[in-house]
């Protein structure tokens, strides 16, 4: 999708607070996953967050981490994944549903081809 | 479940896993690397070995007597993490208390009432038919069912259970019947353990879908949308990256192009 659409659609990964912390509330704790612990700081969410960007396929893409404070993450109620389409004009024209279930990238391309087409959400 | 929501965008958004670096393709044979060297990972709040068990990386890091057990002087990251840690209140971590959470419990039973049913009552599994399914799982008939199995029926299951959505794709539902199921280890589901997991969780001999306690939103009431709506002005943000040396104004792509916003974490 980014490849298809990065030209015209700019594409920004928004690093928020862990799903599965170990020490969360719904923890995956099992080796062969990443192990994390929640960040308490920015610079240990920045570190993570480099981490996860350097073991995915989405290094390179841009990427921005939110604040310890979460502010971002609970404007967009974005935990703990979520996709976005904000259209030229400022206004959001795609909100997806929360993760995972709610998780489609099919959902926010066909946004984006919506919205490059001028019509507008789906 | 793959290794974080985060890896099943890279399928979906990139269309790839993976990419040979090389623009020539015989820079891969006639050097030994194609690629400059990558930054060595920073420090963090993570197990750089991910081979090794949560517990391991946790007594690693904070036991320091050695004693098999973490106390909060020894955690030190706060009462809510350790809280998180310490399941029976007694001021210690162990290792017996590092059990999957939640969300995996829920994920089970959502597997189950899909993946398993075979009659005609979806909404209730009884052991029989759960042992039933398990055998149409089964399809090598080893008495243990693997993650491939499972997927494997995938594209045969049918949601026609109200309220029970599909896992996204990408995700393996394995994952979470592995994490509650597989007592020894050994990556697969056994018919036993299979039968174990069920009788954990039933009540009255069956697994059952939660009646509705009435009307989730009065008649006539709007439902609240969490989060930006569709039609609203999206909150303006400014955020660095990870390195810290550049800093993104979301309004500032006014006027010029969409901006599609990937909200995740690595867990």
């Amino acid at each position: 999708m980014w490849a298809a659409h990065g030209d015209a659609v700019a594409f920004l990964v928004v690093y928020i607070r862990e799903a599965h912390a170990l020490d969360g509330r719904s923890p995956l704790r099992k080796g062969g996953l990443p192990l994390v612990e929640e960040p308490l700081t920015l610079e240990e969410r920045n570190a993570v967050a480099t981490v996860c960007l350097a073991k995915t396929a989405l290094e390179g893409m841009p990427a921005v981490v939110d604040g310890i404070d979460n502010a971002v993450e609970k404007a967009y109620a974005a935990a703990p994944d979520r996709l976005y389409l904000i259209g030229r004009d400022g206004t959001v024209v795609y909100q997806g549903g929360r993760g995972p279930f709610g998780f489609l990238p099919a959902e926010l391309e066909k946004a984006i081809r919506a919205e490059l087409a001028g019509a507008g959400s789906p | 479940m793959k290794t974080g929501l985060i890896v099943l965008l890279c399928a979906a958004v990139l269309g790839v896993l993976s990419g040979c670096c090389c623009v020539k393709p015989r820079c891969c044979t006639m050097e030994r690397t194609c690629a400059p060297a990558k930054p060595a990972l920073p420090d963090g709040p993570y197990a750089k070995d991910r081979s090794q068990s949560a517990w391991a990386y946790l007594a690693g890091k904070y036991d320091a007597d050695g004693d098999g057990k973490i106390s909060a002087a020894e955690h030190g990251r706060g009462e809510r993490a350790f809280k998180n840690l310490d399941q029976d209140g007694d001021g210690f971590a162990t290792q017996d208390e590092l059990t999957p959470g939640p969300v995996h419990g829920l994920m089970v039973r959502m597997i189950a009432m899909q993946w398993f049913q075979d009659d005609d009552n979806p909404g209730v599994l009884g052991r029989a038919e759960f042992g039933r399914g398990f055998d149409a799982i089964d399809s090598d008939r080893s008495g243990a069912i693997t993650s491939r199995e499972l997927n494997a029926r995938l594209d045969t299951v049918d949601p026609a259970i109200k309220g029970m959505p599909t896992p996204p794709p990408g995700m393996d539902p394995f994952l979470s019947l592995e994490l509650l199921g597989d007592k020894n280890g050994d990556r697969t589901l056994s018919r036993p353990e299979a039968l174990a997991l069920f009788d954990a969780s039933a009540r009255d001999g069956v697994w059952a879908l939660p009646k509705r306690k009435g009307a989730r939103h009065p008649p006539g009431a709007s439902r609240r949308v969490a989060g930006a709506a569709v039609g609203e002005p999206a909150p303006d943000f400014t955020l660095a990256s990870p390195d810290g040396k550049t800093q993104v104004t979301l309004s500032s792509f006014r006027g010029k192009r969409p901006v599609a916003l990937i909200f995740g974490s690595y867990t």
